[in-house]
């Protein structure tokens, strides 16, 4: 037991060594792609900030020198992988603020929004995709299906405009756009914060409700399904303690993907609404060429992809037996 | 409700059919509610801020929020020509010295007394900034007693007032600076109209009135009237539209064009509108084929339908630009725009004329760069269509503006659209446009002649003369045709109609000290 035991922590922790190695290797290659990638893009910071208000040589000289831009992009890529070696992601370019705090800044909005959009594209979509898998080829079915499409394929500032007209124009019940943070005052930041979650709940429920659908009908016809009903098993047993519980797989795997775009910041409902979160950092910045900023929040944003996969693979292991005993063996 | 706040009327479609016009006078000199004190409001603004260090390059917004922190020793009024600020007055004593009266006990926001020595101060912040080059002719600033200091010169610099009255030659707390390091561009203090509260960049920026503030208006009342303003980020301009109608937000920073005929229409919304010193113009790459002959540059400006543009492009908001004087400048020659070179309506008879002078009687093709928003894509093709008329064929080349700014910046064009914001003094737009060494001449234009009358405009001692020459320049330029002149932009703002007495100069600033707002 004890030999088994001690086997299995050290598949533990190697397979969290590899992970921590590929978590390394991950975040060089996104950091060299970004700084190069932006770079090749067209367009300079100095000349961008300010536009043609001044475009004076000296001016623009001066700007240059002090935003560090005159070393060569060489000279420029080593001092900021040397920096954030030492934890010093740089400073933005336009206002010289630290990017970490930038980035610690915008994190708060986004994860709370994408966990928000998340919990209530989940909550809808289980029952929605349950409801249809059991009637399918119905009319309920036929329904859900249609506002699973609609989910899908209306552009998220479409259901963002439609909400804002609905709930802050013709009811006033909720305001148009703004943040106030959490700690600051709970009920404001909840009234700011439901139309936004609702957008991209809606979107992520149009794609959940499609998998969840898919996986019901495909477990339901599989033969235990079968076995069970004819042993007498209640038929809301039956669909929720066996086939919901082994559909659940896809619709894990699909959700930590929808996750991952959520909480890397949602670029166009973060715009819309006026949610300083990590979307619309990423935005602004691009615009600006605010080379610190964007290399920082996309390495922020690739990290997060990196835990939810990591997440995804542990939810796995609870969900699934045989996954668990093919790792410990 | 549509308010126009300049002595200028709108040409434009739509403006005169919309409601009263308020004339601009009343407007600067008796707030129609008057002077309520107290209060504060909301401006909605289109982009997160960045630094807000004067003596930094910042962009548009944080400038105009900082011109409602910090003082500068000169100011211009709605009439464009220099006036007190935090310096009383002046006077030059040579042509190298210029002597100063501060305003005797301002003390800065931290406590801090704005003197003579705190302006010495600012000024060796200047120069050591990115702006330091529009300096370079400073040679000493002397502290001759707590209210008095004189600037000392290398050479003549007649435009001295008109740059200590940019932002970039604001004044600043000393103490404050020096405790705040690096972090003055997030916490700039000075003796402004306002004092800073708080800065979120991404979302907001509170400030609130400096009691203290020198500032009066006509009736000897203190200003500013409001006890905090705040900035709040709105990046989506439907939204930002939707929150001024549900009173989210007081006051729109800028109106896009297209959505200004919908707000003219609502009567709980008051529309500014007024023309800026800006133009929206092509540069012509004057050392290349086809552009280098001046003929064919004369041809493309006089076959554009500037009136047509005017009111397809821009809802009527826009005016022709008939010249790189506008009419907001003391320059300006109503009578006779641009040396009556170019007018609102095409020449065609004019530009066949000087396409054969310049042996192209079929025409020619070029590539017009140009940035891909809506209102200047929506100009070139007005223009590709307007040109197509005298067989000159235009291919556009819609770019994202970091790359057309590029472009630009290294002379790599044949012609390129483009707008720009303007320059309240006539000495900072000819001297950067049009002289052969211009820090704006990216068409390389050069023409010796009109050098030495622009040299000589910039140093004429009164406003009349320099007025003169500067007809006398605008001609010659519009002879030399170094930009294609389409329109001049306006500067448009919304605000929520119990908010009264801003004023709108065109100079695209935002000068929250004399706004007022009633509760109902």
């Amino acid at each position: 037991m004890s030999a088994r035991l001690s086997h299995f922590f050290v598949t533990i922790v190697r397979a969290a060594g590899n992970r921590l190695v590929e978590l390394a290797i991950v975040m060089v290659s996104v950091a060299t792609m970004v700084f190069v990638l932006l770079r090749v893009v067209p367009g300079d910071p100095v000349l961008i900030l300010g536009g043609l208000d001044t475009l004076d040589r000296a001016v623009i000289e001066s700007a240059r020198e002090q935003m560090g831009l005159d070393r060569s992009m060489l000279e420029q890529y080593v001092i900021w992988l040397g920096n954030m070696a030492i934890g010093d992601f740089g400073q933005s370019l336009r206002s010289g603020a630290p990017v970490s705090q930038l980035i610690g800044n915008a994190l708060p909005p986004t994860l709370q929004l994408g966990i928000m959009a998340l919990v209530i594209g989940i909550a809808l979509s289980i029952p929605l995709g349950v409801a249809a898998a059991r009637r399918a080829g119905t009319a309920t079915d036929a329904g859900i299906t249609t506002f699973s499409i609609i989910g899908i394929s209306t552009p998220p500032f479409v259901i963002a405009l439609a909400l804002i007209y609905l709930f802050a124009v013709h009811l006033r019940l909720l305001p148009v756009a703004g943040y106030v943070p959490f700690d600051e005052d709970p009920l404001e930041n909840l009234r700011h914060m439901a139309l936004p979650a609702l957008t991209l709940g809606l979107v992520t429920a149009g794609v959940l409700v499609r998998i969840m659908r898919r996986s019901v009908i495909d477990e339901l016809g599989e033969d235990y399904v079968r076995t069970a009903r004819s042993k007498g098993v209640a038929e809301s047993r039956v669909v929720y303690g066996h086939a919901v519980r082994n559909a659940a797989l896809p619709f894990v795997t699909i959700a930590g993907i929808e996750a991952g775009v959520l909480l890397s910041g949602a670029i166009i409902t973060e715009t819309i609404f006026a949610i300083p979160g990590l979307g619309r950092l990423m935005i602004d910045n691009i615009n600006q060429r605010d080379y610190p900023v964007v290399q920082g929040a996309v390495l922020a944003v690739a990290f997060i992809y990196v835990l939810i996969n990591a997440f995804v693979d542990a939810l796995y292991r609870v969900l699934d037996p045989r996954i668990r005993t093919r790792l410990a063996s | 409700m549509f308010e126009l706040d300049r002595r200028l009327f709108l040409k434009g479609a739509g403006a005169a059919a919309v409601t009263p016009i308020i004339g601009s006078l009343a407007t600067l000199h008796h707030p129609a509610h008057a002077a309520t004190q107290g209060g504060s409001i909301v401006i909605g603004v289109p982009e997160s801020f960045g630094s807000l260090d004067p003596f930094r390059r910042i962009g548009r917004l944080d400038y105009n929020a900082v011109i409602n922190i910090l003082d500068t020793l000169v100011t211009y009024g709605a009439d464009s020509i220099p006036a007190p600020g935090l310096a009383e007055s002046w006077e030059r004593s040579d042509d190298l010295t210029w002597r100063f009266q501060l305003r005797p006990d301002v003390v800065s926001t931290d406590g801090t007394p704005m003197d003579a020595e705190a302006v010495k101060f600012s000024f060796d912040k200047i120069r050591e900034g990115n702006f330091a080059s529009q300096f370079a002719r400073i040679e000493s600033v002397d502290v001759i007693s707590p209210t008095e200091f004189e600037i000392k010169t290398t050479e003549s610099f007649p435009t001295l007032l008109v740059e200590l009255a940019q932002q970039y030659a604001s004044m600043i707390s000393p103490a404050a600076f020096e405790a705040a390091g690096d972090g003055f561009g997030r916490m700039p203090i000075g003796s402004g109209p306002f004092k800073i509260d708080s800065l979120e960049p991404n979302s907001e920026l509170v400030m609130s009135r400096n009691e203290n503030w020198w500032g009066r208006d006509a009736d000897g009342n203190a200003l500013p009237y409001l006890d905090s303003v705040t900035w709040r980020v709105l990046p989506d301009n439907e939204t930002a539209a939707l929150a001024l109608q549900t009173g989210e937000i007081d006051f729109l920073y800028s109106l896009p064009t297209a959505l200004a005929p919908s707000m003219m229409g609502n009567s709980d919304i008051t529309v500014s509108s007024a023309p800026t010193y800006g133009w929206q113009y092509m540069f012509f790459h004057c050392e290349q084929p086809p552009f280098d002959n001046v003929h064919v540059r004369r041809a493309v400006q006089l076959a554009i339908d500037r009136q047509a543009i005017a009111d397809a492009v821009s809802f009527g908001t826009a005016i022709p630009c008939l010249g790189p004087i506008t009419p907001s400048s003391w320059a300006y020659d109503a009578d006779n725009p641009g040396g009556g070179f170019v007018g609102s309506a095409p020449d065609l008879d004019a530009a066949r004329a000087e396409l054969a002078e310049a042996g192209m009687e079929d025409g020619f093709a070029f590539t017009m760069i140009h940035p891909t928003f809506p209102e200047l894509s929506a100009m070139a093709q007005a223009l590709q269509a307007q040109l197509a008329e005298i067989g000159i064929e235009v291919t556009l080349e819609g770019k994202e503006i970091g790359a057309v700014l590029d472009n630009l910046f290294a002379s790599d064009f044949t012609g390129l659209l483009i707008d720009w914001s303007g320059r309240i003094d006539e000495a900072l737009v000819f001297g950067s446009f049009f002289r052969s060494d211009g820090g704006n001449n990216f068409g390389k234009f050069a023409d010796p002649a009109l050098d030495e009358v622009i040299d000589k405009a910039a140093t004429a001692p009164t406003i009349e003369e320099r007025a003169a020459l500067y007809q006398e320049a605008e001609a010659m330029v519009m002879q030399g045709s170094p930009l294609a002149w389409v329109l001049v932009p306006s500067e448009i703002k919304a605000m929520s109609s119990n908010v009264t007495g801003f004023v709108n100069q065109g100079d695209l600033r935002l000068r929250a000290w004399t706004i007022t707002r009633s509760e109902s």
